[in-house]
């Protein structure tokens, strides 16, 4: 059965620790309640609170390294490019996964600012969650380019087959959308059930598995296609559309996956109407 | 050659496509009917092409159902015997129901 009950060390129990930073003259004083968690410790997750001045931060980012910097240098969270582009800090943000680095406060209400890891993934410390399983079914659909053709210098593709890639290749493996899949957090990782076998990939994979699938130099179309026809690593997703949702980048990944469906439906010789 | 997944999957989409007008009809229909005599609801399923639509209606909506509940099984039920009892257990009473309805719908058209 689901497993209905949480994890041993999983549940957040106790009274976490609160933070109080300098108010100034000009001071925006705002309360950000960020998930602590340290498994050396053996104690369950905590709360901790800090309130700190907000005048001149736009970013959460910008907050997070705010707060580490002046309140309490133990929080421990990834993030690098500051702008976007490498997906490190994705965090669960007032309820909503996201890059902590292209959100900004004024996003946020007026209201305290809580700060998660990514839902349903196990974590290393705070907010740092261990991606493994995600970057080995990014592995799975084998994200590159697989062509018969030999070409003296590189391979040529036309324009017009270059933009059916456009809302596919920007994606930066953040896992906003597969963390924020009910699908996947039922299905996503059996490991521990002796099931990988009956594993549903999760939005991220399966955008890319479309995005090489769509891509006119690859010649590996049908393999890929038979590879992903399956009741657990494709048919898993019903189309609930969190994924589209947080998307930090305005990304699509349940219309690539529908249309990987309506690709199989047709490599089986019948038609959606 | 489609899937086994494939299958279910047009199968699942196919049953919701059949669905749609036949219980759009059937509830407008019914609707239409309130304050009807026994008598006149018994003609009306006895007429043949009612009787026709109903029975697709009959096989249709326990084949979605069957795939729906299927799909929650399989989100839900790791285990892999607990699985296929109940992916048995479910098929079974889909057909259950389809048998049932149809053989209402043929003993009103053809005994009542």
């Amino acid at each position: 059965m689901v497993e209905l009950t949480l994890p041993r060390n999983s549940k957040i129990s106790g009274e976490g620790k609160k933070y109080e930073g300098k108010a100034g003259d000009s001071a925006e004083m705002r309360t950000v309640n960020i998930y602590r968690y340290d498994p050396d410790s053996g104690q369950n997750p905590r709360v901790d609170s800090y309130k700190i001045d907000v005048n001149g931060i736009s970013m959460v980012l910008d907050l997070l390294i705010k707060v580490k910097s002046d309140l309490d240098p133990t929080v421990a969270f990834r993030r690098s490019c500051r702008e976007g582009v490498c997906g490190s800090c994705a965090f669960n943000i007032n309820g909503k996964n996201g890059l902590a680095c292209t959100t900004g406060l004024d996003e946020l209400g007026s209201g305290d600012i809580n700060i998660y890891p990514l839902p349903h993934m196990p974590v290393v410390k705070d907010l740092v969650t261990d991606l493994t399983k995600f970057y080995e079914q990014h592995a799975a659909i084998q994200p590159f380019l697989q062509s018969d053709d030999v070409p003296e210098e590189e391979h040529l593709q036309s324009p017009e087959d270059r933009e059916h890639l456009d809302g596919l290749y920007e994606c930066i493996l953040c896992a906003s959308c597969s963390t924020a899949c009910p699908s996947y957090w039922w299905n996503g990782n059996k490991k521990a059930e002796g099931q990988e076998d009956q594993e549903y990939l999760g939005p991220a994979a399966l955008l890319q598995a479309h995005r090489w699938i769509k891509d006119s130099r690859d010649d590996k179309t049908d393999e890929r296609l038979a590879q992903l026809d399956d009741t657990f690593k494709l048919y898993r997703c019903h189309t609930i559309m969190n994924c589209v949702q947080v998307c930090p980048k305005g990304l699509n990944p349940a219309a690539a996956i529908s249309e990987i469906k309506r690709m199989l439906v047709e490599r089986s010789g019948q038609k959606v109407t | 050659m489609a899937s086994a997944a494939t299958k279910h999957f047009i199968r699942q989409r196919f049953t919701a496509m059949v669905q749609v007008p036949l219980t759009v009809w059937l509830v407008i229909s019914v609707i239409t009917m309130i304050g009807a005599t026994r008598v006149e609801m018994l003609e009306w399923v006895s007429t043949w092409w009612v009787a026709a639509l109903l029975v697709t209606w009959f096989l249709s909506v326990p084949l979605h159902m069957s795939i729906g509940i299927g799909d929650i099984i399989d989100d839900y039920i790791h285990k892999k015997g607990s699985r296929s009892a109940l992916s048995l257990l479910n098929s079974i009473y889909a057909l259950a129901i389809g048998v049932v309805g149809v053989f209402a719908v043929i003993a009103i058209a053809f005994i009542a």
